[in-house]
């Protein structure tokens, strides 16, 4: 489905603004209620959706992940596709592919037949169970929200958010996302196990059908909350602590403490991206402008899959999310 | 892409204005607490300074003598001096913009950089085309900003440095002598100093009671001073006890030399006698000059005027600069056998005479020493009122006034800077001239008691010290007055 580029600006005053607000917040109260006790994971799906992000959703099976993504695609009112990868999927499994037909007249021609990649919430499920061959098949479609087959490029539909998931414990017969395809994720959320209190509710929750949930939004007020997502006002020294942050992970680093363990730090994307993270959990918090908290709130889904901990790191047991806690130093000294 | 047009148009607007004027406020208000701070901080200090120094000088006062220094009220005021001058200055250099008020603020009140955000939307720091959210963060800035002044008013910043602005500023205003001189106060309980003016008296006694016709009286009373001067200075007596005998002892001199010698009250009443008689044979010298050396060396007996040995004296009496030999030369003129100021007519002196017993060293090396242990001890605890005080401040009464007109005459020239720190030693003149020149000073007695030609600068007395550099030149320069 091609989106139509010229679409008329979107006009938002304070009246629609509180609506819009409002509107938010019961789609993550919607969610909560679905998903039990997993309030961050929800939130930061939604910031990935409103920052016009694509999400990369880490966990152990059975926690939930799926249904989530089903459940925002459900209260947003976003046209939803879910593609369940499996080792032989091919890239026009994906994309789609040119097939002969006839048109109306009955004259044969070839059509663009559009794979399930055109929806505006993809669910990539266990995204690297496919080969790396069908994995990069969603590159163009993310970074570019175009699909290319035959020499023809095809818009995808505004908006356009990929919502993969991936299990850390299986190892075999999957295939480790490439870095190139990691980065354009701009979250890597991950989704816990629940804990003892929360999974007692899970079970008392538990009926023997779920019930519907109210659509919350609809995808003219997902376009303008994400427009407005971009005009959120950032203060020079939201700047300037992101850039403190991204350089504090580079070899040339002033903190050489961490510096030291990164193999590969955060790019200058990945530094767009918390800063559009940010704004985007600024407006859920009801606020237009961006705080430092969210900055320290969004760091770590923004950031873990963008480093990298060199062999020194990993022999010191350091993660991707040790680096993070160790720049929220940054983040405070900031703040104070 | 959809785009978010906004129905309201981006302009400076009176929420903006409202938002600068808060800002505005807080700063001043800030600025107001930052005072108080600094000044609470610096009367605290004060009152510590205060009570330490007053206790320190308690605690020292039994013991060893104390370096003179300033008092507790000078060190608290300097302090509190120090407070306000950092207040001041804080107030004036250290005047934080409003961003750092901003962020202040939001920190104080927990604000998510809501007054920080608007501050720069509303003086165009940072640029958003929606006009919905620069009015909705400015909207919510000034709620904030509204809310009860706790809010709006930051904490002192760093206020341990608030608490050492007043000690630096204090120590700096102590380091700038220009600016701020302290007053030196003598210690009432300075066993050194009071050792060495009473050894000074003692001495003097003792020659008083040494010379031809003194009373047993004032001689028992001038070993009763040399016992005291021993006390003293094996530190078998309290400062309180010292002084108590010491005026007791002074007492009773006087009343010696009351009922010795009529002449002796007649010396310790007028001052300036000897001073008077000075001056008059100067003037009379003078005078002589001036009519002509041929008509004196004709009422001297046939010399001619033009010899520079016709008033049979010494070449020194020809040299009009030297006031000293002047004098001497003069009364050995006007008498035929000296003025009583030249050393070697003491000893023939009659001290039943009233004009030579006016004119003794040993008499007017006493009212020095008086005056000097009187100086030195008269001010008591906690009046330094700003003037110089204690051993400097009558070293000009311990000059013989004679001294100081015949150094006025000679264009006296006070030494510069190279000479007061070049020179460590001091190299004494001529005996004859110092005898000459000094005779009544109790500095001189204690020179010649030294019995040295030369004598160590630093192990002259402070009052000494000026003294010696004001009126005498050094070796380099020659013996002999400035």
């Amino acid at each position: 489905m091609a989106v139509d580029e010229a679409a008329s600006p979107v006009d938002l005053d304070s009246e629609e603004l509180e609506r819009l607000m409002r509107s938010l917040e019961g789609a993550r109260a919607a969610l909560a209620s679905r998903i039990i006790g997993q309030e961050s994971v929800i939130e930061e799906v939604l910031v990935g959706i409103l920052a016009e992000g694509h999400v990369l959703l880490e966990g152990p099976p059975g926690v939930g992940k799926t249904l989530l993504v089903k459940s925002v695609a459900e209260v947003l009112g976003l046209e939803f596709s879910r593609i369940q990868f499996t080792p032989d999927l091919m890239p026009a499994d994906i994309t789609g592919s040119t097939v002969l037909g006839y048109d109306e007249a009955g004259k044969p021609l070839i059509r663009f037949e559009p794979g399930p990649i055109f929806a505006q919430l993809v669910l990539a499920d266990e995204v690297n169970r496919a080969t790396p061959k069908t994995q990069s098949a969603l590159l163009e479609a993310m970074q570019e929200h175009t699909v290319t087959v035959a020499s023809q490029t095809h818009v995808l539909p505004d908006p356009f958010v990929v919502l993969a998931t991936q299990n850390p414990i299986e190892m075999e017969g999957t295939y480790k996302l490439p870095e190139a395809q990691i980065d354009r994720f701009l979250l890597k959320v991950t989704v816990p196990f629940p804990a003892k209190g929360v999974l007692d509710q899970i079970l008392a929750s538990h009926g023997p059908r779920l019930r519907p949930l109210e659509r919350s939004l609809d995808t003219d007020s997902v376009r303008k909350l994400q427009g407005l997502v971009r005009t959120v006002a950032a203060a020079s020294s939201v700047r300037s602590a992101i850039v403190e942050l991204v350089y504090a992970t580079q070899g040339d680093a002033r903190d050489a403490g961490i510096a030291a363990y990164v193999h590969h730090g955060i790019s200058p994307r990945g530094a767009q991206s918390l800063l559009a993270a940010a704004k985007a959990r600024a407006l859920l918090q009801g606020r237009l402008h961006v705080g430092m908290e969210d900055v320290a709130r969004m760091m770590g889904p923004a950031l873990r899959h963008r480093l990298m901990v060199n062999y020194e790191g990993q022999a010191r047991g350091l993660t991707p999310d040790g680096v993070v806690e160790q720049l929220e130093g940054i983040v405070a000294k900031a703040r104070a | 892409m959809a785009q978010v047009r906004t129905r309201a148009p981006v302009r400076p607007g009176g929420s903006a204005v409202e938002l600068l004027r808060l800002l505005e406020a807080s700063r001043r208000q800030d600025l107001v607490n930052r005072m108080g701070y600094d000044l609470l901080y610096a009367l605290i200090l004060a009152a510590i300074a205060f009570a330490t120094t007053a206790l320190a000088e308690w605690v020292t006062g039994r013991g060893a003598a104390p370096e003179p220094g300033p008092g507790p009220l000078t060190v608290a005021l300097l302090v509190l001096a120090g407070g306000l001058v950092a207040a001041s200055a804080r107030a004036i250099i250290s005047r934080p913009p409003l961003e750092w008020y901003a962020r202040r603020i939001d920190e104080a009140a927990e604000l998510p950089l809501t007054i920080t955000t608007a501050l720069e939307l509303t003086t165009a720091t940072i640029r958003v085309d929606s006009a919905l959210v620069r009015e909705h963060t400015i909207a919510a800035a000034l709620a904030a900003l509204r809310a009860p002044s706790s809010v709006r008013r930051p904490p002192p910043r760093r206020p341990v440095f608030a608490l050492l602005w007043p000690v630096v500023a204090a120590v700096g205003l102590a380091h700038v002598p220009a600016v701020v001189t302290l007053p030196e106060r003598p210690s009432p309980f300075d066993l050194q100093a009071f050792a060495t003016a009473l050894q000074e008296v003692a001495g003097a006694v003792l020659d008083l009671a040494e010379s031809p016709g003194a009373s047993q009286y004032l001689q028992s009373i001038a070993n009763e001073f040399q016992v005291l001067v021993a006390e003293v200075n094996e530190s078998k007596v309290t400062a309180d006890a010292a002084t108590e005998r010491f005026e007791e002892l002074m007492s009773h001199v006087r009343t010696a030399l009351a009922g010795d010698a009529a002449a002796l009250d007649t010396v310790l009443d007028s001052a300036g006698a000897a001073q008077s008689l000075v001056d008059q044979r100067a003037q009379e010298r003078a005078r002589d000059e001036l009519s002509g050396h041929k008509q004196e060396a004709m009422a001297q007996g046939g010399t001619t005027a033009d010899s520079p040995l016709s008033d049979g004296g010494s070449e020194d009496s020809g040299d009009p600069q030297d006031l000293g030999h002047l004098d001497v030369d003069a009364e050995r003129r006007d008498d035929g056998t000296g003025g009583p100021f030249y050393a070697e007519n003491i000893l023939e002196y009659d001290p039943n005479e009233s004009e030579y017993a006016q004119e003794l060293p040993e008499i007017k090396a006493l009212r020095e020493a008086l005056e000097h242990m009187n100086a030195s001890f008269a001010m008591p605890v906690g009046e330094a009122d700003g003037e110089e005080a204690g051993v400097f401040s009558n070293d000009d009464a311990a000059v013989p006034d004679g001294i100081e007109t015949a150094a006025a005459d000679e264009e006296m020239r006070l030494p510069t800077d190279t000479d007061a720190s070049v020179t460590t030693r001091v190299d004494a003149p001529v005996v004859e001239d110092l005898i000459a020149v000094l005779d009544g000073s109790v500095e001189v007695g204690a020179w010649r008691r030294e019995g040295e030609n030369v004598v160590g600068f630093d192990a002259l007395p402070a009052g000494y010290r000026e003294f010696v550099q004001r009126y005498f030149t050094y070796r380099s320069e020659g013996p002999g007055l400035r």
